[in-house]
């Protein structure tokens, strides 16, 4: 790879180089050591032994020294001691794939499109229900001809287009309207786009429609997801040609106001309101047909994964504010359902159904989180961190201990499961098979989908700009009247009643509600979900909830290190560090909270509300 | 009541809008601010010079609660809210009662627009809160809207509405300097006070923010307590003028007789040093 | 309730010695070190080692049981300073070096604990287990009507040597004059050729020692486990906060205080394990009412 260097090299090791290989070195060993057996006290220093003469010590003394090595040359590259022109190639690929495909011609456009729907369709293969068998020729074709196919072909080919419509926009606007330009086409596009949608689907649609099928009479719950599903996808398809109807009278009206507003309107309005609607329809869909691996990994962990980390994201993110015992908040929904299910020793005055806690649990959670915030959230912002912590904790040790109240270690009764019992609509929670599982995945996404939009218009109305004040500059933005106590406080009670609702959740798909569910663990996790997706974006922190979740259920079962369940925790930790040394704003990030941290490294304003900067910043 | 040039009317009997009465600060063994007492009439621009390190910010930041001093009375008498002593006010009851400020080394929220920033100021005192902005609340739309509006008027006074969607941090000095005006002014002020806007300017800078606050002060009837050490700005702009000296008045008056006063003189003398390498 | 008392004073001595660190750094740097508790854990595992191959009988001389000692305590005291400051040289300095918002201090911060801590479950094992103990439980004297043991008085000399010590560091020694320069304003002290990282570090390895040390004590009291620095740690943040955070004396006075005040209650209601609820109520309470602590801030910056 590395071409002739034309120069020769004047080779010096120092010091420094030595440093580095060394370090290196060691990190190689730090690895073995993590990915080794598990070591025992009562054999001393056979741990860290056993560890190394594993045939991990080899692979990873390898690793090290030739990361070493590789490192120290990189070091002479970067200074010019030494002369590398073979590196330059690696400067050709060019590395922003969106303007690569909007600077594209017709041909390379239309080879960007094969290869998109020949990675649908390999998409489509792989989390088909034969995942583990190997893939034959008419397997291939027989997935082909499976219509869970054409609604990946469809989204595909729908992105391109909007993305071309968005390329567009920007340069033709001028032009003469066309025939697609007309609205009765926009919205007849839509609604046919919806009933493709709703046809992918459920395969017998147009059969079903024309014997009537229309009507609320699920036999099972599964024929009652097929018909709502459907009744989604054409209504999302009627609003999506609606609103490609109305754009350009939006478009007008947008005139100035701002940013956010302005560009959300008048260039990717298309293209955001396709996004959010592919993304629903996958995350509505997808779950029923891809692999039981996945179906698990969705159910068990990524969903309330989102849920909590989507509440975390308004501390940290929007607030800027560190909140280490965000578990805590959960306990108290979890055993709000658990006291008015009656599945306590301490009996309510009245059980009630568990959709009617959520609330309470709300008021419960949110009402904690002030009292712990108001009196901490006067001072600089690093005791909010710590007495989160130290209030994690002892909602731990109280639930454990407090026997009489909470059960203890033992864990509680059942606590109340969603039911919901009206005319045509039946729902219950109930037994743990996956048609169970599958209920309970709705369930959070009707949970998910209303907070998300709900934090979203948060964070671009009046509070989000006043928490964005407060994290930059707090001085000033009370100068302008903003109360950064109030919205601190405020903050931290939303972001704590997310939890609250979580713990309801959780607790109704559980059962028996143990106390080690809410240990300390489990905060510093969700915090490492929204820290690892880029505190602020909830997109970020979406995905980073899935990625995290996928990664520590595909460790559990693709084992090629020696994992065990308590390991997660050493890489999670590992990650934090990582993320705030390389990358702090997150692996997407928000535009805003990047420029603050970029801002911030300037000495120009601050980026979060933890207080004064920390000293002895100079080297 | 969409007042967008706020053409607040004195309402109050007494025509002062400030009253500072024996205002003393300390930190540790430092006295910032000894026994300074001062008073501004309705309408007017006034100004406090004073050489370095002479307790004009301290006296702002009395002014606007960012310190507390330990003696003195703070008396404002605002048209809305009747009269208020300011001491031990938090900074942003102080807004929200009619006073507000800029600041000496100007701070804007680096990583907002231009638009975003003034909105800022002008939805502070809005009512509407978390519910109405996650619920898109009719009360919340129109508030936004009268802000958004608001807001615009702002820009078109302080004339930055072609930077509308800029990052504050990528503007030029001078426009951030107006950039700040205009988002102090956006909290409805009766009362501005400006911490040396046109410190870090450029002379053709000055000339158009001198013409800037006296339209403010002309067109909006908003009072003007002014910082600067340009003393050509201040004796164009301002109607009095306090001097400061190590945290005492030692002079006030016109700005005929200011110029005049031997003790002024000697004060800047003394300092023009000091401000030759600033 | 005299021998509650008298728990509470030697089960607070070392709460004040991890306070200790906890207060230096939050004086140079005004931040929390939250990883401190896996300086503890690793002081604990350092003086497991140290006496699990000194101590290989229960048979030894008096002589040889304090040299063994006082070699735990250096052992133990010298890990934990590694530890400190490679937890500085890994977690804080990349993030100094780019200065770096607050905010991400404390996620690395909370990440190299949780990461220290875990790493330790993986490399000795999750399990508790107890150490060989030097210090023989022979001997016993009642003072007041509290039962003290020789631990007791080995923990008191101990840390008094100890205390005694970072205050002549702190307040006689070049180094300690460097750390209060830095403490007061960084970037003067840089300009007046205080070299302020390795000023920092220093900082980092006193607290370090502090805390291996304190870490050795609780593990010979109780048992050695990965986990075994976060309650204590917790607890020894509140003793920082109770003496004034960035108060040396503060600290240590903190440190007995907190004792005593979580014992007595746990004499009236026979609930150990409402040990770390009284704790975190003393935190709460002493942030609410008096922020900078009984005795205020010192080391430099007031207030």
């Amino acid at each position: 790879m590395i071409g002739p260097s034309r120069i020769l090299p004047k080779w010096r090791l120092d010091l420094e180089d030595l440093r580095l290989f060394s370090t290196c070195l060691a990190g190689g060993l730090l690895l073995a050591v993590m990915t080794g057996p598990e070591g025992d006290l009562s054999t001393p220093l056979y741990t860290v032994g056993h560890a190394l003469f594993t045939t991990h010590v080899i692979g990873f003394i390898i690793f090290g020294v030739v990361l070493g090595a590789f490192m120290v040359y990189n070091k002479k590259v970067r200074s010019g001691i030494l002369n590398a022109t073979g590196r330059n190639w690696i400067k050709a690929i060019p590395t922003n794939v969106k303007s690569f495909i909007l600077s594209s011609g017709l041909i390379e456009k239309i080879i960007i499109g094969v290869v998109a729907l020949v990675a649908a369709l390999l998409i489509a293969d792989f989390t088909g229900p034969n995942v583990s068998n190997k893939m034959s020729w008419n397997q291939l074709v027989g997935q082909l001809l499976h219509t869970r196919t054409y609604g990946y072909i469809a989204i595909v080919f729908w992105l391109l287009n909007t993305m071309r419509v968005r390329a567009r926009s920007k340069d033709e606007v001028s032009k003469a309207p066309s025939f697609f330009d007309a609205k009765w086409v926009k919205v007849l596009g839509g609604v046919l786009a919806g009933l493709v949608f709703a046809a992918c689907a459920d395969p017998w649609l147009p059969v079903r429609f024309s014997l009537s099928y229309f009507k609320w009479s699920g036999s099972s719950d599964r024929d009652f997801f097929h018909h709502w599903t459907t009744y989604l996808w054409t209504f999302c398809g009627l609003l999506i040609g609606i609103r490609a109807a109305l754009q350009d009278q939006m478009q007008r009206r947008a005139v100035v106001v701002s940013r956010w507003k302005a560009r959300h309107i008048k260039v990717s309005a298309n293209t955001r309101f396709a996004l959010y609607a592919g993304a629903l329809f996958i995350a509505v869909e997808a779950p029923k047909f891809i692999s039981p691996f996945w179906q698990e990994t969705i159910f068990q962990q990524i969903g309330i994964f989102c849920l909590l980390a989507v509440g975390l994201n308004v501390v940290i993110g929007f607030a800027g504010l560190l909140d280490l015992g965000y578990v805590a908040f959960y306990a108290l929904g979890a055993y709000t359902n658990a006291y008015f299910s009656g599945a306590l020793p301490i009996h309510p005055p009245f059980t009630i159904n568990t959709f009617f806690v959520v609330p309470l649990a709300i008021l419960v959670a949110m009402l904690a989180g002030v009292i712990l915030g108001l009196p901490t959230l006067r001072l600089s912002g690093d005791y909010l961190a710590i007495v989160t912590l130290g209030f994690g904790e002892i909602i731990y040790v109280l639930a454990s201990n407090l026997t009489n109240i909470t059960d203890g270690a033992a864990g509680t009764g059942p606590a109340g499961s969603f039911s919901m019992n009206l005319p045509g609509v039946h729902f219950a929670l109930s037994g743990f098979a996956i048609q169970d599982d599958l209920n309970f995945y709705y369930l959070l996404l009707a949970f998910i989908i209303p907070i998300l939009f709900f934090f979203n218009s948060l964070n671009h109305s009046k509070v989000g700009r006043s928490w964005a004040a407060i994290r930059e500059d707090e001085t000033a933005a009370r100068s302008l009247g903003i109360n950064g106590l109030k919205y601190k406080v405020m903050a931290f009670a939303i972001g704590a009643s997310t939890s609250g609702v979580a713990g309801v959740l959780s607790s109704a798909k559980l059962g028996p509600i143990f106390p080690s569910d809410f240990a300390l663990q489990v905060s510093i996790t969700v915090v490492v979900l929204v820290i690892f997706g880029g505190m602020g974006s909830i997109t970020g922190v979406l995905l980073g909830a899935a990625f995290i979740g996928w990664i520590l259920q595909f460790l559990i079962f693709h084992s090629f290190i020696d994992y065990n369940q308590a390991d997660k925790y050493m890489y999670l930790g590992a990650i934090l560090i990582l993320t705030m040394i390389f990358r702090p704003q997150g692996m997407i990030p928000s535009k805003r909270r990047m420029r603050e941290f970029k801002n911030a490294e300037a000495d120009l304003g601050s980026a979060d509300a933890v207080g004064p900067a920390v000293g002895g910043g100079l080297t | 009541m969409s007042d967008v040039t706020n053409t607040t009317t004195p309402v109050m009997t007494t025509d002062n809008i400030f009253e500072v009465q024996n205002v003393t600060l300390r930190f540790g063994g430092v006295t910032s601010l000894n026994n300074v007492s001062l008073e501004q009439h309705r309408g007017e621009i006034l100004a406090v010079i004073g050489p370095n390190g002479a307790g004009k910010t301290s006296l702002f930041n009395c002014l606007t609660g960012v310190y507390r001093p330990q003696e003195g009375i703070i008396n404002f008498h605002a048209a809305k809210h009747g009269t208020v002593d300011l001491v031990g006010k938090q900074p942003h009851r102080i807004c929200h009662m009619g006073v507000a400020r800029t600041f000496q080394t100007s701070r804007m929220f680096n990583a907002l627009t231009t638009f975003e920033n003034i909105k800022i100021g002008v939805e502070a005192s809005q009512k509407s809160g978390p519910i109405g902005a996650m619920l898109h609340l009719p009360r919340t739309r129109r508030e936004e809207r009268e802000s958004d509006h608001r807001t615009l008027d702002l820009l078109e006074l302080v004339g930055l509405t072609h930077r509308l969607n800029t990052m504050a941090d990528s503007l030029p000095y001078g426009d951030r300097r107006r950039l700040e005006i205009a988002r102090a002014l956006g909290t409805n002020p009766e009362v501005l006070l400006l911490d040396e806007p046109a410190a870090g300017t450029n002379p053709s800078e000055k000339l158009a923010l001198a013409e800037l606050i006296r339209t403010i002060n002309k067109e909006t009837g908003t009072s003007i307590l002014l910082i600067e050490h340009d003393m050509r700005l201040v004796m164009s702009l301002a109607e009095r003028i306090y001097v400061l000296n190590f945290g005492e008045v030692i002079a006030s008056g016109q700005p005929a007789q200011i110029q005049q006063n031997p003790e002024v003189v000697a004060a800047y003398l003394g300092a023009t040093a000091d401000e030759g390498d600033a | 309730m005299a021998s509650f008392v008298a728990l509470g004073i030697f089960t607070g001595l070392i709460y004040s010695l991890v306070a200790i660190g906890y207060t230096l750094v939050y004086g140079v740097l005004r931040l929390i070190n939250f990883a401190h508790s896996e300086v503890l854990m690793s002081g604990g595992f350092a003086g497991y080692y140290f006496l699990h191959y000194t101590m290989k009988t229960t048979d030894v001389s008096t002589t040889l049981r304090v040299l063994i000692l006082i070699g735990a305590v250096v052992a133990s005291g010298a890990v934990g300073a590694i530890v400190a400051i490679g937890i500085e040289r890994f977690a804080y300095r990349p993030l100094r070096r780019r200065n770096a918002p607050k905010l991400t201090y404390l996620i690395s911060a909370i990440g190299a604990s949780f990461f220290l801590s875990n790493f330790a479950g993986k490399a000795f094992g999750h399990n508790p287990s107890a150490t060989a103990q030097p210090i023989t439980s022979n001997y016993s004297w009642k003072i007041l009507g509290a039962q003290i043991s020789a631990f007791d008085v080995v923990l008191l000399l101990v840390t008094a040597v100890l205390f005694l010590a970072v205050n002549t560091l702190v307040t006689k020694s070049k180094v300690g004059r460097s750390i209060r320069a830095v403490a007061q304003d960084a970037e003067t002290a840089s300009l007046m050729g205080v070299n302020v990282n390795s000023t920092i570090a220093s900082t980092f390895a006193i607290g370090g020692f502090m805390g291996g040390v304190a870490g050795l004590f609780i593990a010979m009291s109780t048992t050695v486990d990965f986990n075994m620095g976060f309650t204590p740690a917790l607890l020894a943040f509140t003793a920082a906060v109770l003496g004034g955070i960035g108060n040396i004396r503060g600290a240590m006075a903190g440190g007995v205080l907190l004792g005593i005040f979580m014992y007595v209650p746990i004499y009236w209601i026979h609930q150990p394990f409402y040990e770390p609820v009284i704790g975190f109520t003393i935190l709460v309470l002493v942030l609410m009412v008096r922020p900078t602590g009984l005795f205020g801030e010192s080391l430099g910056r007031s207030a």
